[in-house]
């Protein structure tokens, strides 16, 4: 009995634990509470309507030594947003797809180089909506 | 009995089970049979942006002066708007890029650990945002964290920045996009002001390299400003000043490699090896900063 009851509390653990994971809150509204460790807003806020094909670019200066976090918000759901980040060559630096399309990232960049952020929904309905970028810096 | 027993066990175990996954479940349903509001109005500011949903974005200016820093250059507090001139500001127009430009004043000031004159840059800050009428985008207790946290380096940052952003937030709200983009000019130029004259003085490879790469910067920062061109006589000076500045910017040669990046997922970071390299003649160093503070001068005074 012991071991059924402790077998189906693992369950209930995983279950909450994965749960959680999935409610990650990317709401517009909530979307500065993602600037932790250390992180400070760059000043500004990234609103940006998405074009026929749902995405919004940002076109945007990294400085070479310092550390960043891109934060990707969204109040639309049940479609993830992809949050792509290529050089001006449109070489691909990063893509949240293959990493549960977290909505944040680090970055640390060795030269400064221009990037384009793309924020895109992968899905053919038009979604006539806003997204939120946010870009935090630490220097230290 | 113990059968029994097992039974309700189960039960509570299913029953609280399934109160959990629906009360993490999306209310997709509910939100379905709702007309979706934005919760602010679209920023479409910009006349690329309606057409190309595209935005332009500054690096944060206090990440100019942090470069100062860590060269190991001395502070300089001639290079600052001192705050008397602040009775100069009387129009919407200079209140908003001064409001920018004491910004980035103060990031240098706390930086440097200035803190007496922290507490006097901040009280201006705080004057002309009342007569711009957008002290009421910070939360008070945001004021009272800054007023407490003066002497602490890393708080006073995260605050002040926490600050502008909340400016930047309301006045889009707002509709008073203009004043929003005055404020990021402001705080762009004057660390532009800092950092040329302290490239001309110092010849610091790091600090002139960084000037350098203010060439996309000060492009964006037009494409931002143009929709505002005919707002004001005010509004088109500005522009043509930094439409001139921008030509200086031509002649500095950029170049890029790109390099594969390094991903780290456990720590969910990505290590960006392309390099670039920012080639800059003695000729448009000491150009730029002419210009960069023939451009100042007439905002501050």
């Amino acid at each position: 009995m012991k071991s059924t009851f402790t077998k189906y509390l693992v369950l209930l653990i995983i279950s909450l634990y994965t749960n959680n994971i999935i409610a990650q809150d990317n709401s517009v509204k909530n979307c500065a509470d993602f600037l932790t460790s250390g992180f400070v807003s760059d000043g500004q806020e990234y609103i940006a309507k998405l074009d026929e094909n749902n995405r919004a670019k940002f076109y945007t200066t990294f400085y070479g030594g310092s550390q960043y976090r891109i934060i990707s918000c969204s109040d639309i759901e049940n479609h993830p947003l992809i949050l792509s980040v290529f050089d001006t060559e449109k070489n691909l630096l990063f893509c949240n797809k293959n990493y549960d399309y977290t909505p944040f990232w680090d970055f640390t960049f060795t030269s400064t180089i221009d990037c384009i952020i793309e924020l895109e929904f992968d899905t053919e309905t038009l979604l006539k909506d806003e997204v939120m970028l946010l870009i935090g810096f630490k220097e230290k | 009995m113990l059968s029994k027993l097992v039974k309700i066990q189960h039960l509570f175990i299913f029953i609280l089970a399934s109160i959990l996954i629906i009360s993490c479940k999306p209310s997709s349903d509910k939100q379905e049979n709702e007309e979706r509001i934005p919760l602010r109005e679209i920023d479409t500011s910009t006349v690329l942006l309606k057409i190309n949903n595209t935005l332009f974005t500054l690096p944060s200016p206090y990440q100019a002066t942090y470069s100062i820093k860590n060269s190991d250059i001395a502070f300089k507090k001639s290079l600052l708007n001192p705050p008397d001139n602040v009775s100069n500001y009387t129009t919407n127009f200079k209140q908003a890029i001064n409001v920018g430009i004491y910004g980035t004043d103060l990031g240098y000031l706390n930086i440097y650990d200035q803190v007496p004159d922290v507490i006097s840059y901040f009280t201006v800050i705080k004057k002309l945002s009342q007569e711009l009428g957008i002290h009421n985008a910070i939360q008070i207790d945001i004021i009272d964290k800054i007023e407490r946290n003066i002497d602490n380096q890393d708080s006073l940052l995260y605050y002040l920045t926490g600050t502008y952003r909340q400016f930047d937030s309301y006045l889009k709200t707002n509709n008073r996009k203009d004043i929003g983009v005055l404020i990021i000019t402001g705080g762009w130029i004057e660390s532009l002001y800092i950092l040329s004259h302290t490239a001309v003085e110092s010849k610091n490879r790091q600090i002139i390299n960084r000037l350098g790469e203010q060439k996309h910067p000060l492009d964006n920062l037009i494409e931002i400003l143009s929709p505002y061109y005919y707002n004001s006589k005010d509004f088109s000076l500005l522009i043509d000043d930094l439409v001139d500045l921008a030509y200086e910017f031509d002649g500095i040669i950029y170049s890029y490699t790109y390099k594969k990046p390094e991903i780290n997922p456990e720590k969910k970071h990505t290590l960006v090896n392309s390099t670039s390299n920012v080639i800059i003649s003695e000729y448009h160093l000491k150009t730029i900063a002419n210009k960069i503070s023939s451009v100042r001068n007439k905002i501050i005074y």
